[in-house]
């Protein structure tokens, strides 16, 4: 009987850590202000992207040939683009693409290095030295270089743009992954796992899995805002998404020309700072997620 | 040592061989070939067409292609450009020095600065520089390399008229080091801020961790000045990570000199690749990624050997 008691008690006690956990994470998130202001920021931009018509009064594709490059003025807020489109407009509508294309891709690139990450780790042997070398090879090579050489080849439409961000972006965090695997895979409960004869499958996605997740939200996090810097370097090259549709990256490829960067800074300042403000939102909320997740982190 | 640097030599072989197969294939699954953004497709659809397609050896399968791209590069031979003709490694040859001048000042820049600004602000921790500097150096790592690019041509060449716009020296004029170092600040201080902000992130944990230590902790209780303790026991230590980490960038630097280069009109090897993409000049990529794989692997090499020698506990297996 008492045994039993025993082992209610530690029930009890495996059920409410992790309520524990969430609240201790909750708590140090919250003292966190930046994070908090980053926070704030991408919700309000997420909602205006999301409902970008409620937002705005122009189409983002409308031209009007009487207004060429006006600058902002009360019917354009922002101004108008070489075309007589309305720039405020763009700036919401491109939130759409940017946004789309740092968390999809995020995702991506996510899953593919968690998944070889464990995998590596956990098998060793001539398979962990294959993934390992591929990471080598991938992360030596300049991104941009294979994102454009790429985007050449398959073709630079908005979902084949956010699937090569994405595939190219999971050396990082497989590195990452497998060095908390390494250790993790040594842990009593794993060892205890195997011995009660659990399969593979089962020991990495329920034992090892959980235990990397705090890093690979964070890691995941500031990937994000590394996927939208690479849409809009490779879209402000030009040879990214193609206008009509709007990016932020897209917007700015017309300051290229000297008379415009200093004449009508309108069209490349909205966007620019559009891109900025998100990018320093996002890494302030990795920075508060990684204040507040890790583990060994002292802070209470 | 020596046996070391022999090794990762032969390492490198087969990393260079997969990369090499990896952008040929690539390359070659390009909508549209050297002919068509040569010429007018509807005119060279023809017998012309066929013929300078033939010529090119473009009417060969991709893998004989390869094989036979691989075997000339052997012998040094890396083609001539489909574009203008010229040999493939003049091209390149032209634009590797601008590429190495203008990231070589932006990585020690980076490296100096960062190291400097992220001890100072790691020795200050909770002071207003540490906070301020942090804030700035997120800043940095966030906003994209071509916006503080555009703000600097606006700011510095468009409102202010102190800095030229593109190139890399007064056109027409003979060539002199006062106008290249004027035409190279801008860009050059531009490239550098993205890691320069990384580097400052990275020194200030680096140096935070090291001051904790058991250590630091032994230097000073045996009563060493602070600056010893600081110089010679913490700095020293924190400065290892730095150099994986610079190693790491590398890449990244790369790819915001491709971009500094197009809008400074740079005559290096990024803005090579970009124009060799736009014209489908297939030799000239390939050459391109070769030499850029080439020098990136030796970098990180240099990095290695440098790793080796500034940190005692590394015996090498040799």
């Amino acid at each position: 009987m008492a045994a039993s008691g025993a082992a209610g008690d530690v029930a009890a006690e495996v059920e409410q850590a992790p309520r524990r956990g969430r609240r201790r994470v909750w708590r140090r998130f919250r003292r966190h202000r930046l994070a908090l202001l980053g926070t704030a920021i991408l919700v309000v931009f997420t909602f205006m992207a999301a409902f970008a018509p409620l937002v705005t009064w122009h189409d983002p594709n409308d031209t009007d040939i009487d207004a060429l490059r006006t600058p902002p003025s009360w019917s354009h807020v922002m101004g108008t683009d070489e075309a007589g489109r309305d720039q405020y407009a763009r700036v919401v509508y491109a939130g759409r693409i940017s946004i789309a294309v740092g968390l999809v891709a995020a995702a991506i690139s996510t899953i593919i290095g968690t998944f070889l990450g464990i995998v590596s780790a956990y098998a060793g042997g001539w398979l962990d030295n294959l993934i390992q070398r591929a990471v080598e090879i991938v992360m030596m090579f300049p991104t941009l270089f294979a994102l454009i050489l790429l985007v050449a080849v398959i073709g630079a439409s908005v979902w084949n743009i956010i699937f090569i961000i994405g595939i190219l972006g999971w050396p990082g965090k497989t590195r990452l992954v497998r060095g908390q695997v390494l250790s993790l895979k040594e842990m009593d409960f794993v060892i205890g796992a195997r011995a009660v004869g659990a399969g593979h499958w089962r020991i990495m996605l329920i034992h090892i899995l959980p235990g990397v997740v705090p890093y690979v939200i964070v890691a995941a996090t500031l990937t994000i805002a590394g996927a939208i810097l690479s849409e809009a370097s490779l879209s402000f090259l030009g040879l990214g998404v193609r206008l009509p549709t709007a990016t932020w990256g897209n917007m700015m490829n017309a300051a290229q020309s000297l008379n415009v960067l200093k004449n009508q800074p309108w069209l490349w300042l909205p966007p620019g700072i559009a891109i900025s403000t998100t990018v320093i939102a996002v890494n302030f909320l990795g920075d508060g997620l990684r204040d507040a997740l890790d583990p060994r982190s002292t802070i209470d | 040592m020596q046996q070391y640097i022999i090794r990762r030599l032969l390492v490198s072989i087969p990393v260079l061989l997969v990369i090499s197969m990896m952008t040929y294939g690539f390359a070659n699954l390009v909508p549209g070939d050297p002919v068509s953004a040569m010429a007018d497709p509807e005119l060279m659809t023809g017998a012309g067409g066929d013929a300078l397609r033939e010529r090119l050896g473009l009417n060969q399968p991709v893998h004989i292609r390869y094989v036979i791209w691989l075997r000339e590069v052997l012998t040094g031979n890396f083609g001539y450009s489909y574009h203008s003709g010229e040999p493939v490694l003049k091209v390149i040859g032209r634009a590797v020095l601008p590429t190495v001048e203008l990231t070589s000042v932006a990585l020690v820049m980076s490296v100096v600065l960062g190291t400097v600004f992220g001890v100072v602000a790691a020795l200050r921790q909770y002071s207003l520089y540490d906070y301020a500097l942090s804030v700035a150096a997120l800043f940095g790592v966030s906003i994209p390399t071509f916006f503080f690019a555009l703000l600097a041509l606006y700011l510095f060449v468009a409102v202010w008229g102190l800095f030229p716009s593109h190139g890399m020296s007064q056109a027409g004029a003979e060539f002199s080091l006062v106008s290249n170092l004027h035409h190279l600040a801008l860009p050059a201080v531009v490239l550098s801020l993205d890691s320069m902000a990384g580097n400052t992130r990275y020194a200030r944990t680096a140096m935070l961790e090291v001051m904790q230590s058991d250590y630091v902790r032994t230097a000073r209780a045996k009563g060493l000045p602070e600056f010893a303790v600081i110089g010679r026991h913490a700095f020293q230590n924190a400065l290892l990570p730095l150099i994986t980490v610079t190693t790491l960038r590398l890449p990244f630097l790369f790819s915001g000199a491709l971009i500094i280069e197009f809008m400074f009109a740079w005559p290096g090897m990024g803005r090579l690749s970009v124009e060799a993409i736009y014209l489908r000049d297939y030799t000239l990529l390939m050459g391109l990624t070769m030499i850029i794989t080439a020098l990136v692997l030796g970098a990180n090499l240099l990095a290695d050997v440098l790793y080796a020698y500034a940190d005692p506990r590394i015996r090498v297996r040799g």
